[in-house]
């Protein structure tokens, strides 16, 4: 018994040194130092980005789904959640994040706001194997990630009314950013020689639907859904049927699938991004949520051969 | 330090995490001793079909997978007893079994891989209010109902031959055993996840019985060490960020190999 009590006294102890050396080195959950701030947790990086636009030096933003995680299947860890019960403000998408709907239960009791930046905006369906699922990639159509970025205002001038004209200056300013993208991709892709492409995951039915485009997925919604063999044998016929020169692939998961399309059809791949997450090389490459729009507009008129 | 005893969900993984680590030992040590240790394992994937199916149809998973526990735990030992396959055959069969039913349930719904982790592997932040009443009350069933054959299955335990001949039913008090076994198994999944499920079953009470005390004490022993191991498990695995689950089984295994390798000859 003695023996037993002096053996967990000494894991005890092992384990708070272990704790005491990770916070050590690397704190967790909002820095104390700006306080006074609005804490704000975002699902994944889109979100992130709007809230930090629009909140500007008055809120402290956090991405939960970390960089080069896939939203779609990220599991917040503990610590993730109590960064979010710490916090004001939690910003999802809606239908991305796999614990969107537990998350309220989790919150309950606290004074963290929960705001779905896409509920209403998801209209479209996708039927994958006879299950029609909702389309999430809001964020990828710039008119409808006004919408998201307006909800998310609201929810943030609702939180500190103190500096509501300087949030919406801020979403006055984003607005315009995402409208002169809309113009953008309206003027790109206007004169097209063709109109469908072939993506890894069905991540661009609003883009494509807004600009007059047709998207064809490999897989579904989720971008680890392996596809059968026989959808890749539908999806090749259709890329030779349709001459097409580009597979995308995107950045967050394997592009196997689209090399193996385009092996198939002597195709070439490029990324179109579904800018669910911005991984370090984007970061350090200065990319954001902008540049990359304009990245996957520069390789959508290269793949669908369009002319000024 | 403390801070995070403030977040309502992590008081909620310890209460539902507590629970288990009082009944997983206590059914666990009748189980090693009759060589069982591996039924806990194959509770646990079957439970895993019944999470698939519970998923499936949009039942609480808790139950299909508790119905699904406990009734195949009385067709293994069933199987087992009819003497027409080897006892770990029994096992390897529903095992493996299971786990394929499983995996082509979720294949068939296709869309809740992600929620296969949590199962897989455990994690206190999907732990309900409403699962920690519900593992509460059942706990207490697990407990009272081991309290009440106590004797019977400590007999049954070490011998089994004259137990039968002195009048116990023998039959009856081992279908109890393997069905409370798979209830505990059921309620421990949310906590630490089907695959390491029976770490805190077994190694606890392993650990415990390397000390070569008596009964009682073993079954004390191993019940200070599980409650130490998920207590601390959860707190650790907070501040390094790690899954509460792999660390909980971890700490109890850092035990296991303390004691063993300090153990007097």
């Amino acid at each position: 018994m003695k023996r037993i009590l002096i053996i967990l006294i000494f894991v005890t102890a092992f384990l708070t040194l272990s704790i005491a050396l990770k916070l050590h080195y690397s704190p967790t959950t909002f820095s104390t130092a700006q306080s006074g701030t609005l804490k704000i947790s975002a699902s994944f990086y889109p979100l992130a980005f709007f809230a930090e636009q629009i909140g500007g030096q008055y809120v402290n933003v956090r991405t939960i789904t970390p960089a080069s995680a896939e939203p779609h299947d990220y599991e917040p860890t503990t610590q993730d959640i109590a960064t979010i019960e710490s916090g004001n403000l939690l910003i999802l998408n809606g239908n991305v994040e796999p614990w969107g709907v537990k998350v309220h239960d989790i919150l309950q009791g606290t004074n963290v706001t929960v705001v779905t930046a896409g509920a209403g905006l998801l209209t479209q369906q996708l039927v994958e194997n006879g299950i029609s699922t909702t389309d999430p990639h809001v964020w990828l159509n710039p008119h409808l990630a006004m919408q998201e970025a307006y909800v998310i205002e609201q929810a943030i001038a609702a939180k500190d009314p103190a500096h509501v004209a300087y949030y919406q200056q801020q979403l006055g300013k984003l607005t315009t950013t995402l409208d002169a993208i809309d113009t953008a991709y309206h003027t790109g892709l206007a004169h097209c020689s063709q109109s469908a492409f072939i993506t890894s995951h069905a991540a661009f039915g609003y883009l494509a639907s807004h600009y007059g485009l047709q998207q064809v997925a490999i897989a579904g919604l989720s971008p680890d859904a392996e596809p059968s063999g026989q959808q890749l044998a539908d999806v090749s016929a259709f890329a030779k049927a349709h001459n097409v020169t580009y597979i995308f692939f995107e950045s967050l998961v394997s592009p196997k699938l689209a090399e193996t399309i385009a092996r198939e059809v002597g195709a070439q791949t490029l990324v179109l991004n579904p800018i669910e997450g911005l991984t370090p090389n984007d970061s350090t490459a200065g990319k954001d949520y902008t540049s990359l729009m304009r990245d996957n507009l520069h390789n959508l008129e290269l793949a669908l051969q369009c002319t000024p | 330090m403390l801070d995070l005893f403030h977040y309502t969900f992590i008081v909620r993984g310890l209460e539902a995490g507590i629970i288990i680590a009082i009944i997983a030992p206590l059914i666990g040590m009748f189980l090693v001793l009759r060589r069982y240790s591996l039924i806990a394992d194959t509770l646990a994937h079957v439970s895993l079909a019944g999470v698939a199916i519970g998923l499936l149809f949009k039942i609480n998973a808790l139950f299909t997978a508790i119905a699904a526990a406990v009734i195949s735990s009385v067709a293994i030992e069933r199987l087992r007893i009819s003497k027409r396959v080897y006892g770990e055959s029994a096992l390897a069969i529903f095992l493996s079994g299971s786990l394929a039913l499983a995996i082509v349930l979720i294949s068939v719904a296709n869309g809740f891989n992600v929620n296969l982790f949590n199962y897989l592997f455990g994690s206190i932040v999907t732990v309900k209010q409403s699962d920690v009443t519900i593992i509460g009350i059942l706990g207490i069933l697990v407990l009272v109902a081991i309290a009440s054959v106590y004797k019977e299955l400590v007999y049954l335990s070490f011998d089994e031959e004259s137990a039968k001949v002195s009048g116990i039913p023998t039959r009856m008090l081992n279908i109890l055993l393997i069905a409370l076994a798979a209830l505990t198994v059921s309620l421990a999944i949310p906590i630490v996840g089907v695959l390491l499920i029976s770490a805190l079953i077994v190694i606890p009470v392993v650990t415990a019985l390397q000390l070569r005390v008596g009964f009682k004490q073993t079954i004390v022993i191993a019940e200070i060490l599980s409650i130490f191991s998920v207590i601390s498990g959860i707190v650790t695995s907070y501040y390094l960020n790690t899954s509460a689950g792999g660390t909980i089984v971890l700490i109890a295994l850092l035990i296991f190999v303390i004691v063993y390798a300090t153990k007097k000859r």
